[in-house]
């Protein structure tokens, strides 16, 4: 019996030998593209009774996001061979591919009793030839900006794998007036551009606001006690408030990554240190100590570790240390100067200002410091700021003396730079979170 | 018994004796030199598994990509929506002209300049062809297989179909293989099935969506850049993996 299982088996590796290898051919791709995908959507279809602008708005503002991303191509509505007529109806996917359309949206609107419009919309597979997913919602007619962004994210999320970050909101200081007598104003608005309202008066010059990233929430510097003070501010209700007593000045402000803490600058006798203000004790603890001039602190989202900026080197130049002051390393080594360093939500790079032959650039390096690329230059590029999901960083830019600055998005690849429009000129932006 | 002990040592001797003596050998007979053969260097896979070569090739059609594609799969409720109804019956007519003659392919190759042959092209001519007076020859294995030129061929024609996820955190953790069936002409049968990871539509999201990237890039990229003259289909696995392509 034995002798009968080895023989079996002896054939048995035999015939495998001998055979064919079928099925047996493997191919490695190792390249590709970095195109954006080619995308329809053609306008929300209205049902009876529905206002029809509203689907119209949706779809364009959807088709406008996913444009600017960079990831995505929004394809002509004139090119597009079947027109929607019901959503419920399974497409002509040929006619979508022979446009070369990868994916397709279809939505539609419906007035609903109590005055609120229902809007759904399908994501098809073109290449698959089924449907990815769908979504509904349910919203007053003036509320169509934050489904347009909702759906936006949806889809985004669905197609790339990572968080969309449309449905955000950016505070940026808004500018106005002579050099002699600037106004600088808080100011909010879609980050888009749209829905521009300001959250403080002008009185008083406010600089460095940042968003936290847990809640509706800013902390920015302010002259409006007379000397630099780092302050908090609650969207929602307006409030604001002095972070601490301290007894110099407080600047560079930023929430920590799970926004309990703010990270701060305090100079005290001419010397600048990195502290860390914990919001519901409002202990404060000391995390460098160096005659250097310390600045710009900035948390990894694990909490673990912060960058900033130090001069003790004799250069301004980026340093990481853990997230008790500990072990502190510088990591910048390139030509030039190196400021506001902000770590990426996604953990994977840091974004810096970086100062050159008499131009600014805005950068990303990995948070070991290798990897440096530089996504931006002109006369004057400064203070960049992470979209919450890591993938396009936004900042200010002036492109030569004197024009004013203004808001920029750039993303990763460096290849997609876009003006972000705002009612006045406009510098130091920073990105909310997802809102809820 | 005295005897006996003489001839005892002297056979030994003999015996020792014997195995000193050497037979002259003659010395080996030194051949003329000759100048080297010519030798041809022929395409190993060319004979490892071909089709023969027709002396009459003619470009092969490419099948139209609806022809290959799959009934579409079970679908996604995300709304509590009333079911599809059969999609219209489409209209005989040619399709009408896109405005400023859009072409995501031309487009790529202006992005992308390296970006080869891909998707809605006839298949390259990527075996080797009857040149005039060439004979044709029996091919010499069962022909399911790929030659390397294809191979090539097929990791041209997906470079210009893969959108790479190379901009993604953790890219060197998003390797998906994708194992399809061919024909002949290279168009693919039934859907392209991925392989690994198998349980990517439950896995995390950068994941999901690799996998997805990978699939639509075999389905771009039908039908596959095969020798036109092929005599049968076969399997194949491709590997996607982005991790060459990662910045050091």
């Amino acid at each position: 019996m034995r002798f009968l299982t080895i023989l079996f088996a002896a054939c048995a590796a035999l015939v495998a030998a001998v055979s064919p290898a079928r099925a047996a051919i493997e191919i490695d791709i190792t390249r590709g593209h970095l195109n954006p995908m080619p995308v329809a959507a053609p306008d929300f279809i209205a049902a009876p009774g529905a206002d029809p602008r509203v689907g119209q708005q949706i779809s364009a503002l959807v088709r406008a996001n996913l444009e600017r991303s960079g990831l995505f191509r929004a394809l002509d509505q004139a090119a597009y061979i079947e027109k929607v007529v019901d959503i419920n109806v399974q497409p002509r996917f040929a006619d979508w591919r022979i446009i070369n359309a990868q994916a397709l949206i279809v939505g539609q609107t419906t007035q609903l009793p109590d005055g609120r419009v229902r809007i759904e919309f399908r994501l098809w597979d073109v290449t698959a030839e089924q449907e990815v997913f769908g979504l509904q919602y349910a919203t007053t007619p003036e509320n169509w900006r934050r489904i347009a962004h909702k759906i936006s994210d949806a889809i985004y999320e669905r197609l790339t794998g990572e968080k969309g970050y449309f449905d955000t909101r950016v505070v940026f200081v808004a500018e106005s007036g002579p050099k002699t007598r600037r106004v600088k104003r808080l100011a909010i608005m879609d980050q888009d551009g749209a829905n521009p309202s300001y959250l403080t008066s002008g009185d008083y010059m406010v600089l460095t606001p940042r968003f936290s990233p847990t809640a509706q929430q800013i902390t920015y510097m302010s002259y409006e006690s007379g000397s630099p003070r780092v302050f908090l501010f609650n969207i929602e209700t307006g409030r604001q408030e002095v972070l601490g007593q301290f007894p110099g000045m407080t600047f560079a402000p930023r929430f920590s990554p799970d926004g309990s803490a703010v990270l701060l600058t305090l100079e005290q006798g001419g010397n600048s240190d990195i502290y860390r203000m914990d919001l519901r004790s409002r202990q404060r603890t000391r995390l460098t100590d160096n005659p250097g001039i310390d600045t710009s602190p900035s948390g990894s989202p694990d909490g673990t570790r912060i960058v900033f900026n130090s001069d003790r080197g004799g250069s301004p130049q980026l340093y990481v240390m853990n997230a008790d002051g500990s072990d502190q390393k510088r990591i910048s080594f390139g030509d030039g100067r190196y400021s506001t360093p902000v770590w990426s939500p996604r953990g994977d790079l840091i974004a810096f200002t970086k100062q050159t032959g008499g131009r600014f650039q805005i950068g990303v390096m990995r948070p070991d410091g290798t990897g440096e690329r530089i996504l931006s230059e002109s006369y004057l590029d400064e203070g960049p700021t992470w979209s919450p999901n890591g993938r396009v960083v936004m900042f200010f830019r002036e492109p030569r003396p004197g024009a004013g600055p203004s808001l920029f998005s750039v993303d990763l690849t460096g290849q997609n730079l876009r003006p972000v429009p705002t009612p006045t000129q406009a510098s130091d932006p920073a990105w909310s979170p997802l809102l809820p | 018994m005295r005897l006996g002990w003489l001839v005892s040592p002297a056979l030994h001797l003999a015996a020792l004796g014997a195995t000193l003596i050497v037979w002259t050998q003659a010395p080996p007979e030194l051949k003329p030199q000759t100048n080297s053969v010519p030798i041809d260097i022929v395409d190993i896979s060319e004979v490892s598994n071909v089709s023969p070569i027709a002396a009459d090739a003619e470009p092969v059609e490419s099948l139209a990509p609806e022809s290959v594609q799959g009934a579409p799969q079970e679908l996604a409720e995300a709304i509590p929506a009333p079911s599809f109804k059969p999609a219209p019956e489409k209209k005989p007519d040619t399709p009408k002209k896109t405005r400023e003659g859009l072409n995501l392919d031309d487009l790529a190759q202006l992005l992308d300049r390296s970006k080869p042959a891909g998707a809605r092209e006839p298949p390259a001519t990527t075996g080797p062809k009857a040149k005039p007076g060439e004979r044709p020859r029996l091919g010499v294995g069962a022909g399911d297989g790929l030659t390397a030129t294809e191979q090539d061929a097929i990791r041209a024609q997906m470079r210009g179909c893969w959108r790479m996820p190379i901009d993604m955190v953790t890219p060197e953790k998003l390797i998906v293989k994708v194992r399809v069936t061919f024909q002949a002409n290279g168009a693919i049968v039934g859907q392209p099935e991925v392989v690994s990871p198998s349980n990517f539509r439950t896995a995390d999201p950068p994941t999901r969506a690799a996998a997805e990237a990978a699939l639509r890039a075999v389905r771009l990229c039908n039908p596959l850049h095969v020798d036109p003259n092929r005599r049968a289909g076969g399997d194949m696995t491709l590997n996607f993996d982005p991790r060459e392509m990662i910045a050091p």
